[in-house]
C-alpha cells in the first residue's frame, strides 16, 4: 500500500477524475487537485462548476482580449498602408482577375458568409481538393493553407491566382489585368512608386509562368532574369495589397469572450472590463448554460482540446495528424514542407521585406516528410459554428460529426495519429458541441 | 515511489492540461531520466556568440540535469525561463565529462511528446557558444502544446557516442 501522501494525493485525483467521467457527473475538482476532504465528497452539477485558480488563468489566456488587433507581418511593409488596403479590397472583389471573368477572391471567401463558401471543397474555375478556410483573423496566422505551404498572407494570396482550378491565370496575366485598369494603375504607382514600363508589359508573354506546364515554363525561362524578377516584384506587390485588405478582417468577439469578461469582472468585483481588442462584447453579462460550461470543462480538461486549440487564436499554429490524411492522395504537410524552403515568395526570399531574424519559423521549420505525413494545420476554432463544413477536405458537415471524430480515436497501432486517447460518451460530445458553438 | 509520483503527475498533466501551472511548478530535476530515443540525426555545429547564450543566475532561470545513457557525459539543460508553449525557447546545453567541459562536440537534437506520438514542431540547431567551454546554444526550439515533452541530444565527442535524454513538463 502506498503511504506516500503526495502519491496518494495524485492517485486520488486521477481516480476521482476517472469516476466523474464514467458516470458523467461533473465534479468541480476534476481538473484540479483536491484541497480538502470536503471537496472529495462533492457531487456537483454542471451549474455549480467552480473554476480553480489555474483554470481561471488558462481560461483568460484564451480570451480575444489578449489578441492584438492586428498580427503584424514584417515581410509586408504595406500591410497597414491605407492605399494598399483600398487597392487590395478592390482586387479582392474583382472577377476580371480570373480566366473566366467570373471568379474573384470573394467567390470563395464570401464576406456575407464569414469569408468561406460553405462548400465541402472550393469550387472556382474548377473544383479544388481542400475546404475553403475563413479569412477572419488572417493576419494572426503563422502558416497559410491547410498544409501551411505559405508563410505570409501576401504569399498565400498569389497562389490561387495561378491555380488552374481557382483563378487560372498566369502572374503576367494578373499584372496586365491590374495595370490595364487606370484606377488600379494609379493606386499601384502611388503605393509602390515604380511601375513596369508599357514596353516591358507588352513584351512579357502572357502564357509564361514558372509553375505551369512545360510550354509555359519554357516561355518563363526565355525571359531575362531581370524581367522575371520585375514580374515577381509586381506580382508580390499585388499579393501585399490583397494581404493588406485581409489584415482588416477580424474575428468577432464571441459569447465565449463575453463569458470570460464576466468571469474577470466577477473576479475584480467591478462592472467594467478592459477591452483593448475589437468591439466591446455584446455578451459581457450573459452567462453560460450548464451544458456550455460543462463543455468548456471538457475542452480544457478530459477532452484535451486545449492541447492544440490554445491561445486567443484557439490554435497552436502548428501541424498535427488527426487521422484525416489519405495515403497516396493527400498527406498534407508532408507534401509541401521541403519545397517551402525554396519558395521565392517566402519570408527569406528577395520579395519579402522582413529582416532574416523575423523568419525564424521558416528557418527552423520541420520538413521531415515521414514525420509530417498526414499532418495538417491546427485551425482556429474561433467562429467555428459558422464555418462548416470541417476538416481539410470538408468531410464533416456538422460540429457533432467533427467532435465524434475525436471522441473515440483509433488505436495508434492501426493508424498513426496525434490525438489524445480519450473516450467521450454522447452526452459529453453534446456538451462539447454546445460549448464550441459559443466560440 | 518517486517514479510512481512522476508518472501520476505526467498523467494528470496530459489528461488535464489545465493543471499545467501546477505541473510546471514541480521540480524539473524530479522528472529526469535516461531513456531510449530515436530519430536523432547528427548536424553540423555552428558558432554562436556568447551574448546569445542563456544568462545564468537570473530569477526565472530553469535547469534540469541528467547523465547520458552510457554515463559518458553529464548534461545540464538550462533555459532563461521555464519552458513554455508557443514562443522560441532561449535554452542551452552544458556538457561535461568527468567534470570537465566538453568542447568540439558534434551534437544533434530531437524530441517530442511520447503521449501524443509526435516530435518537436521545429528543427532546432545546436551552436557552440564562443568563450564558454562546454556550452551549446539551442536555436529554434519550440513547444506546441502543454504536457510531457522529451528533448534528446546525440553526442559525439572525445571518441565516444552517447545520448542525453531530458523529460519534463511544459
Amino acid at each position: 500500500m502506498n503511504t506516500n501522501p503526495i502519491t496518494s494525493h495524485f492517485q486520488w485525483s486521477l481516480l476521482k477524475c476517472f469516476c466523474s467521467c464514467v458516470i458523467a457527473v461533473f465534479i468541480s475538482g476534476c481538473d484540479q487537485e483536491p484541497q480538502d476532504s470536503q471537496m472529495l465528497q462533492k457531487n456537483v452539477k454542471a451549474d455549480q462548476i467552480v473554476w480553480s485558480d489555474a483554470e481561471k488563468v488558462l481560461l483568460q489566456s484564451l480570451s480575444i482580449r489578449n489578441l492584438p488587433g492586428v498580427g503584424l507581418d514584417s515581410s509586408n511593409r504595406y500591410q497597414l498602408n491605407p492605399d494598399a488596403i483600398k487597392l487590395g479590397k478592390q482586387l479582392f472583389f474583382d472577377t476580371k482577375l480570373s480566366s473566366t471573368g467570373t471568379i474573384s477572391c470573394a467567390s470563395c471567401h464570401q464576406p456575407d458568409n464569414q469569408f468561406i463558401d460553405g462548400k465541402r471543397v472550393a469550387l472556382a474555375v474548377g473544383e479544388g481538393t481542400r475546404n475553403t478556410p475563413s479569412l477572419l483573423g488572417a493576419s494572426h496566422q503563422q502558416w497559410f493553407f491547410w498544409d501551411g505551404r505559405k508563410d505570409s498572407a501576401w504569399s498565400q494570396a498569389l497562389e490561387p491566382l495561378e491555380n488552374p482550378v481557382e483563378h487560372n491565370l498566369t502572374r503576367i496575366e494578373v499584372i496586365k489585368k491590374v495595370l490595364v485598369n487606370p484606377e488600379y494603375k494609379n493606386s499601384y504607382r502611388q503605393i509602390f512608386t515604380e511601375l513596369p514600363s508599357q514596353q516591358a508589359l507588352d513584351s512579357w508573354p502572357s502564357a509564361a509562368k514558372p509553375n505551369g506546364d512545360l510550354a509555359s515554363l519554357k516561355l518563363w525561362k526565355s525571359l531575362p532574369i531581370e524581367s522575371r524578377k520585375e514580374i515577381n516584384r509586381v506580382f508580390s506587390n499585388i499579393g501585399k495589397s490583397l494581404a493588406a485588405y485581409e489584415t482588416t478582417l477580424k474575428f468577432p468577439v464571441s459569447r465565449f469572450d463575453g463569458y470570460l469578461d464576466s468571469l474577470k469582472t466577477t473576479e475584480l468585483g467591478s462592472a467594467s472590463v478592459d477591452t483593448p481588442n475589437n468591439e466591446p462584447s455584446k455578451h459581457a453579462v450573459s452567462g453560460f448554460t450548464d451544458n456550455e460550461k460543462a463543455g468548456l470543462q471538457l475542452f480544457i480538461g478530459k477532452a484535451a482540446c486545449v492541447s492544440c486549440h490554445h491561445s486567443p487564436l484557439l490554435s497552436s499554429q502548428h501541424f498535427q495528424n488527426v487521422a484525416t490524411g489519405i495515403p497516396g492522395k493527400d498527406t498534407g504537410r508532408a507534401m509541401v514542407a521541403e519545397a517551402q524552403r525554396w519558395d521565392v515568395f517566402n519570408c527569406l526570399g528577395e520579395y519579402s521585406d522582413a529582416p532574416k531574424d523575423d523568419c525564424k519559423d521558416l528557418t527552423f521549420m520541420k520538413n521531415n516528410r515521414h514525420e509530417l505525413s498526414g499532418s495538417f494545420k491546427v485551425p482556429s476554432l474561433r467562429n467555428v459554428i459558422n464555418t462548416a463544413p470541417y476538416m481539410h477536405d470538408g468531410r464533416y458537415q456538422s460540429l457533432a460529426e467533427a467532435v465524434k471524430h475525436y471522441a473515440n480515436p483509433p488505436d495508434t497501432k492501426l493508424i498513426e495519429h496525434h490525438m489524445p486517447m480519450i473516450t467521450l460518451d454522447e452526452r459529453e460530445q453534446k456538451r462539447l458541441v454546445d460549448f464550441l458553438k459559443t466560440l | 515511489m518517486l517514479l510512481q509520483n512522476k508518472l501520476l503527475t505526467i498523467s494528470l498533466c496530459i489528461f488535464m492540461p489545465s493543471l499545467m501551472t501546477a505541473c510546471q511548478s514541480g521540480s524539473p530535476e524530479s522528472t529526469q531520466s535516461a531513456k531510449e530515443t530515436s530519430e536523432i540525426a547528427v548536424t553540423d555545429k555552428v558558432i554562436a556568440s556568447s551574448s546569445d547564450s542563456v544568462k545564468q543566475g537570473t530569477a526565472q532561470a530553469w535547469t534540469i540535469s541528467t547523465k547520458s545513457k552510457n554515463n559518458h557525459f553529464d548534461g545540464i539543460l538550462e533555459c532563461q525561463q521555464a519552458p513554455s508553449v508557443g514562443d522560441f525557447q532561449n535554452c542551452q546545453l552544458q556538457l561535461s565529462q568527468s567534470e570537465n567541459p566538453v568542447d568540439d562536440a558534434s551534437l544533434a537534437i530531437d524530441g517530442g511528446m511520447k503521449a501524443h506520438g509526435h516530435g518537436l514542431p521545429t528543427q532546432p540547431k545546436m551552436l557552440a557558444v564562443e568563450g564558454q567551454a562546454g556550452v551549446y546554444k539551442i536555436d529554434g526550439l519550440k513547444f506546441s502544446m502543454p504536457g510531457a515533452w522529451t528533448v534528446g541530444f546525440l553526442i559525439k565527442a572525445n571518441g565516444v557516442n552517447d545520448q542525453l535524454i531530458f523529460d519534463f513538463i511544459v
